[in-house]
């Protein structure tokens, strides 16, 4: 009696699956590395055009209103802190930005890119910021720091050059911007606080405006990054020195 | 009845054309310190990716693996500015995706 061979049965579709999965990393990685070299472009486009039409509104800063009034780009962050007003002022007096992995790998790629050889800066704390050129343009002891610095930072080896708070708003001397920026903490009761950073910043000539639009579109994502970081790490620190203390 | 709830379901098309404005969005907000509205608009452009990868599925494989890594960046964004909006704008992406709609894009022949 003829008898029907029975068809083979079909690879575990499991298998075929994974293999199809496996095929489609390499794919996949090309889509992320694509995806950021478009979004990457889509950002310098946005940087760019928004230059030198910064949000006005929010609270303000009348400190920081006295050394930079008008500016090209002014950014704004802060994070509530579980922790009283003091600890989070002393953990943002003592934070190492670069602890933080991806803040170290941003500086480092931005010493790479701008061949800066200078590691002077590396692991500074905000408090030691006047060792690298940063002058004190207003101190209220325990809640404010405005730091202030005329300096290029389009160039690879930057340096801050301090000018004396009376001085600071009037300086126009051709080739600089004038960056300004406070770190500040505010109470929000006796178990929380706001910590605040918010950093301006003018150019003194056409020239230096358009370098500095260069430059900022090309690296604010980096320094965004920067900034966002700085905020956790002062909240994790003043919440732990909180919970060591208790 | 189903609804479709999301403009860009259902079309190609239309998840193309959410791509550039939520990327927009997300950059501007980020720029002026708006953290979780930044989020928001990163939940849409990684739907809307990963719309298109679904879509591209089938004879476009290459096309939707590279889609579908293309919509993990803006949550690797957010991530690295705080892990806490990245898991909010994929939680918020999860639910963009599955949520029920009766256009769900088919596999396509082209793109």
């Amino acid at each position: 009696m003829a008898t029907t061979a029975l068809p083979v049965a079909a690879p575990a579709s499991r298998t075929h699956a994974r293999g199809q999965f496996l095929r489609g990393l390499p794919w996949a990685a090309l889509g992320v590395a694509m995806a950021v070299v478009a979004g990457w472009a889509l950002w310098y486009a946005v940087a760019w055009v928004s230059y030198g039409h910064a949000a006005r509104g929010g609270t303000p800063d009348f400190l920081l209103d006295r050394f930079v009034p008008a500016y090209d780009v002014r950014e704004r962050h802060a994070i509530v802190v579980g922790a009283p007003i003091a600890a989070a002022w002393g953990a943002a007096l003592a934070v190492d930005m670069e602890r933080a992995p991806v803040v170290h790998a941003i500086f480092g790629g931005r010493r790479l890119l701008l061949a800066n050889t200078d590691s002077a800066t590396a692991h500074l704390r905000l408090g030691d910021l006047e060792a690298i050129g940063w002058g004190r343009l207003a101190f209220v002891p325990g809640r404010e720091i405005v730091f202030g610095a005329v300096t290029q930072p389009w160039k690879g080896d930057v340096t801050f050059e301090p000018l004396a708070p009376e001085a600071f708003a009037a300086f126009d001397t051709p080739g600089y911007v004038k960056i300004a920026w406070t770190i500040a903490v505010d109470s929000l009761g006796p178990d929380r606080s706001r910590f605040r950073t918010e950093t301006r910043v003018i150019a003194t000539d056409a020239q230096s405006r358009a370098r500095f639009r260069r430059y900022w579109s090309a690296f604010s994502p980096g320094i965004l990054v920067i900034r966002w970081q700085m905020l956790r790490l002062v909240r994790a620190d003043a919440e732990r020195a909180v919970a060591v203390g208790r | 009845m189903k609804r479709v709830l999301l403009p860009w379901r259902g079309s190609i098309a239309a998840a193309w054309a959410t791509l550039v404005p939520a990327a927009t969005v997300m950059i501007v907000a980020l720029l002026r310190g708006s953290l979780w509205p930044g989020a928001l608009a990163g939940a849409v452009l990684t739907a809307a990716t990963a719309e298109l990868a679904l879509g591209l599925r089938g004879r476009h494989g290459r096309w939707s693996a590279m889609a579908a890594g293309a919509a993990a960046v803006p949550l690797l964004l957010l991530a690295l500015v705080s892990p806490a909006a990245g898991v909010g704008a994929a939680l918020c992406a999860l639910l963009l995706i599955v949520v029920d709609t009766p256009r769900r894009i088919p596999a396509r022949t082209h793109l």
